[in-house]
């Protein structure tokens, strides 16, 4: 199972998914918003990666891992 | 979008021209949306959906949220400065050690010179969702950070941050 977060205001939103079909309309929820967001300025990172692998930025879906936080786009304050 | 943008835009100058203008009601009718769906991300801001996120952003339950998964994000020497002091440091190829403060505004302070760099996120999230992006730019996309980041050059702005920088200076030695 893979989880997408995406940072928020209610701390995060969560999609989980796989390759399986039951989980195929949240697949397409998540690549759809996971595109969406980076198309407007996000930043995604692969985190918990296993086997003392850094966290990594990442912007292909179909290279998305076990856990991915996705960041809204940032501004200079 | 762009449609949606410029609509909920021009309603806003209309809506300071004209106190009386039920803004938030009509965005809603005319966008089409109807109950969660005007919250979303990219569907345009009104200003009842402004006000509701910038409050959830600051409620207890995003931030105990927000935190719990900041922790589970740091190594090991990062989640114990971050119960120790509140904050924690970040090693940034080429650049030092920079602190993340939790607060929202110059936030991330530089060990070595004393600057403090502010990089917010656009959308409103809770300072534990900040310091975690800050942290994630910073080590694994610093190039970004910085060119995003405002700088201040002056030497932290309080006894607070000075005693901070001190005292973590010292545990990092």
């Amino acid at each position: 199972m893979k989880t997408l977060r995406i940072l928020d205001s209610s701390g995060d939103r969560v999609i989980d998914f796989d390759e399986t079909e039951p989980t195929a309309l949240a697949r397409r929820e998540a690549r759809a918003l996971f595109e969406r967001m980076l198309a407007s300025g996000s930043t995604a990172f692969k985190v918990n990666r296993g086997d003392g692998r850094p966290d990594e930025k990442v912007t292909d879906f179909s290279a998305l891992e076990n856990e991915t936080i996705v960041v809204p786009r940032v501004v200079g304050g | 979008m762009i449609g949606l943008r410029s609509g909920w835009l021009s309603r806003l100058r209309r809506l300071f021209r004209d106190p009386d203008d039920d803004f938030d009601s009509r965005w809603g009718e005319r966008a089409g949306l109807r109950g969660g769906l005007g919250r979303n991300l990219d569907m345009g801001y009104p200003i009842r959906a402004w006000t509701e996120q910038a409050a959830a952003a600051r409620s207890q339950a995003s931030e105990l949220r927000a935190r719990r998964l900041l922790s589970r994000m740091l190594n090991a020497d990062q989640r114990r400065e971050l119960q120790q002091h509140g904050c924690f440091t970040v090693k940034v190829r080429d650049r030092g050690i920079f602190c993340i403060l939790p607060r929202s505004t110059f936030n991330v302070l530089s060990l070595e010179t004393g600057a403090a760099y502010c990089c917010n996120i656009e959308a409103f999230v809770p300072i534990s969702d900040l310091m975690l992006a800050q942290k994630l730019l910073l080590e694994n996309d610093a190039d970004r950070f910085f060119a995003v980041a405002n700088r201040r050059a002056e030497v932290c702005a309080g006894s607070w941050e000075e005693e901070l920088v001190r005292s973590l200076g010292r545990s990092l030695r």
